[in-house]
């Protein structure tokens, strides 16, 4: 800062001098210049060492720091409620919205045998079965180690499960269509209409599966053909025909259907209940 | 010589006992009974006029289940003749069939049973079932009919049938395709020359609790020996001190010594037979049971010899579920006490009975560990 004569930006302008505002020409930039009297070198002095700085004209409030830590706490619950928003349902609202409550007149074993004749379709599709009577029983069984994997991250609503072994003696014996897999339960609907919860952990099941396709193999079925065996398939489950039994063990099967799809299983040590 | 955690109880008094009288009914599954005493020719053939007879079947388990839920006798013991302890059952007189399963059968029966407390053992469930028809709703007896069929259905690939051992109170049936009748035969051993000690088998009043523990010990020793024909007893037995050091309890005589074994499946009833035939009066108790026994009464009520006395041991069978029945009202809501099948298990009983109409008496009952009959 020069010690000599200092410009003093308050002092009022002299009258004669008249403002004029304009863009191409402002004021500030041409004011400087021309109090920059001493200076050989106004304009040069201007844009190196005035153009474009911030003074500060007085010391501002400093954010302290439990504001910082209010203001980073808010910032980390949005964007965990928006991480949120992707999620499923949980318990409480799907039990208010009552989604999977069977209706009075629906908890019948019949009326959840179309769902699983659809499912013993899906079957076919997925492991490729033969169609029916083209090869004899004996010869027929497909290799399980290419069925294996595929079963693992199949969807298993629809299909018929009896409980062979279990920590519970009450559940040994429990036949039914899985109408809703969770998690950590199976919800069957048993021959009797009776609809039962059963906890994966602690029981093997036996899962069939069967043996030739039930698809229909050809579009050009004459229709007489395809009205008696649509009203035959209905009638039947999956037990009624040559069929594949295979053990599902509950306590490494503890997984929602839809994760179980995208999961790696790894081979365990022991499957002991 | 007893294993370790075996138990052992002794009692004494007087005849009659109750003790005495309801030993054959609380333990229903013998597998030897040896009853060994100084040489009497009328008692040997008093003993050996009785003939324990039992049955023999192989056949699933359901379909004895069936047999034994339509057999107009109440009353079947059976029994399958098996070295294996996994998995094994019996149907005891009160009319239930035990089950006890290992781990993996329990869980495959579904049927709900109780697990055995006992630390140390395999892990084991016990279920009972009522054999007959009428106690049980149409449901149950679905599922536990469905339940036997199941494990027969697991025994066919591995040990196939059972051999089942039984025996029922009433009429005996002939030999058949569907079964066969077995008569025990006694194995009668006779031994000259063995120092035979006079029993004294009260306490004496001056006489602590240890002495008389050892003295009874020693006689019960003697009589273990006995049993199995030791050369110790031998009157000129001069063995090597650095072999074995045995001396027999004074004081003693010498004598012969005749021993008599049964090995088979033995029903109750011929225990109490046996029992009966060597304390009670038999013409007294039953008025005309044996006509043609009118010369047989009662060995120790009717002998003049103050040195007489009678040994009678009883082996259970340790494969069996159920050990004693305590209670022999045959009250079936009740359950006898737990324990492990097991073929190295201990479950004996060993009567000596004095001379005379209330002659005095001591009675050893040993278990093992794994036993729940006395907590």
């Amino acid at each position: 800062m020069s010690t000599l004569t200092q410009v003093d930006p308050y002092k009022p302008l002299a009258l004669r001098t008249r403002v004029k505002l304009s863009t191409d020409a402002p004021f500030t930039p041409t004011y400087i210049q021309a109090s920059l009297t001493q200076s050989g070198d106004p304009q040069g002095i201007y844009t190196s060492r005035v153009k474009n700085r911030h003074i500060v004209l007085e010391n501002p409030a400093r954010a302290s720091n439990v504001q910082k830590e209010h203001d980073a706490k808010k910032g980390r619950r949005k964007s965990e409620k928006k991480k949120r928003k992707i999620v499923a349902l949980g318990r409480r609202p799907t039990d208010a919205k009552g989604l999977w409550k069977l209706e009075n007149g629906a908890q019948k074993f019949d009326l959840f045998l179309p769902l699983h004749q659809l499912w013993m379709g899906y079957m076919s599709e997925l492991l490729g079965l033969p169609p029916p009577s083209s090869v004899p029983v004996a010869e027929a069984m497909p290799s399980a180690s290419s069925m294996h994997p595929k079963l693992v991250k199949a969807d298993f609503h629809g299909s018929l499960l009896t409980v062979r072994q279990s920590k519970n003696p009450c559940l040994v014996g429990l036949s039914g269509i899985v109408i809703h897999e969770t998690e950590n339960a199976f919800k069957v609907i048993t021959r009797t209409d009776q609809l039962k919860l059963i906890p994966k952990q602690n029981s093997i099941f036996t899962l069939a599966v069967p043996l030739y396709s039930t698809l229909l193999q050809t579009q050009f079925e004459p229709v007489e053909a395809v009205s008696s065996a649509l009203s035959g398939q209905y009638s039947g489950t999956v037990l009624d025909a040559p069929h594949i039994a295979f053990d599902l063990y509950g306590n490494q099967f503890c997984f929602r259907s839809a994760d179980r799809a995208g999961r790696k299983f790894k081979a365990k040590e022991t499957i002991e209940l | 010589m007893a294993r370790a955690h075996s138990r052992v109880m002794l009692t004494n008094g007087t005849l009659p006992s109750t003790q005495l009288n309801q030993f054959s009914a609380v333990h229903p599954f013998t597998q030897q009974l040896d009853i060994v005493f100084p040489a009497s020719d009328e008692l040997e053939k008093a003993l050996t006029s009785l003939k324990p007879t039992y049955y023999k079947k192989r056949c699933t388990l359901s379909d004895f289940f069936e047999f034994a839920s339509n057999s107009p006798s109440r009353n079947i013991t059976a029994l399958p003749s098996t070295s294996e302890c996994a998995d094994t059952w019996c149907i005891d007189p009160r009319g239930v069939l035990t089950l006890c399963v290992s781990k993996s059968l329990y869980e495959q029966l579904g049927l709900i049973g109780k697990k055995l407390p006992f630390k140390g053992c395999p892990e084991q469930y016990v279920i009972r079932i009522p054999v007959r028809q009428e106690t049980e709703s149409v449901a149950v007896r679905a599922k536990q009919k469905a339940a036997l069929k199941l494990w027969d259905e697991l025994r066919e690939d591995g040990l196939g049938k059972w051999n089942v051992l039984y025996c029922q109170s009433g009429a005996c049936l002939g030999t058949s395709d569907s079964h066969e009748v077995v008569i025990a035969q006694p194995q009668i051993c006779p031994s000259a020359d063995i120092l035979i000690p006079i029993p004294a088998l009260a306490p004496i009043p001056e006489e602590s609790t240890e002495d008389w523990d050892e003295r009874i010990g020693d006689l019960f020793e003697w009589v273990g020996m006995a049993c199995i024909g030791a050369q110790r007893l031998k009157a000129n037995d001069r063995v090597n001190p650095y072999v074995a050091v045995y001396e027999v309890p004074t004081p003693s005589y010498i004598g012969d010594v005749t021993r008599i074994t049964w090995a088979a499946f033995l029903h109750q009833s011929f225990v109490k037979d046996a029992l009966d035939t060597v304390t009670l009066d038999i013409l007294r108790l039953n008025g005309v049971k044996r006509i043609d026994d009118l010369l047989c009464r009662s060995y120790l009520a009717s002998t003049t010899d103050n040195h007489a006395f009678v040994a009678i041991t009883r082996q259970g069978c340790c494969t069996s579920p159920v050990g004693a029945i305590p209670d022999t009202s045959f009250d079936t809501a009740r359950d006898p006490p737990l324990r492990v099948p097991e073929n190295n298990a201990e479950d004996t009983g060993c009567f000596i009975l004095g001379p005379g109409q209330n002659g005095n008496f001591v009675f050893a009952e040993s278990i093992g560990q794994w036993d729940a009959r006395w907590g």
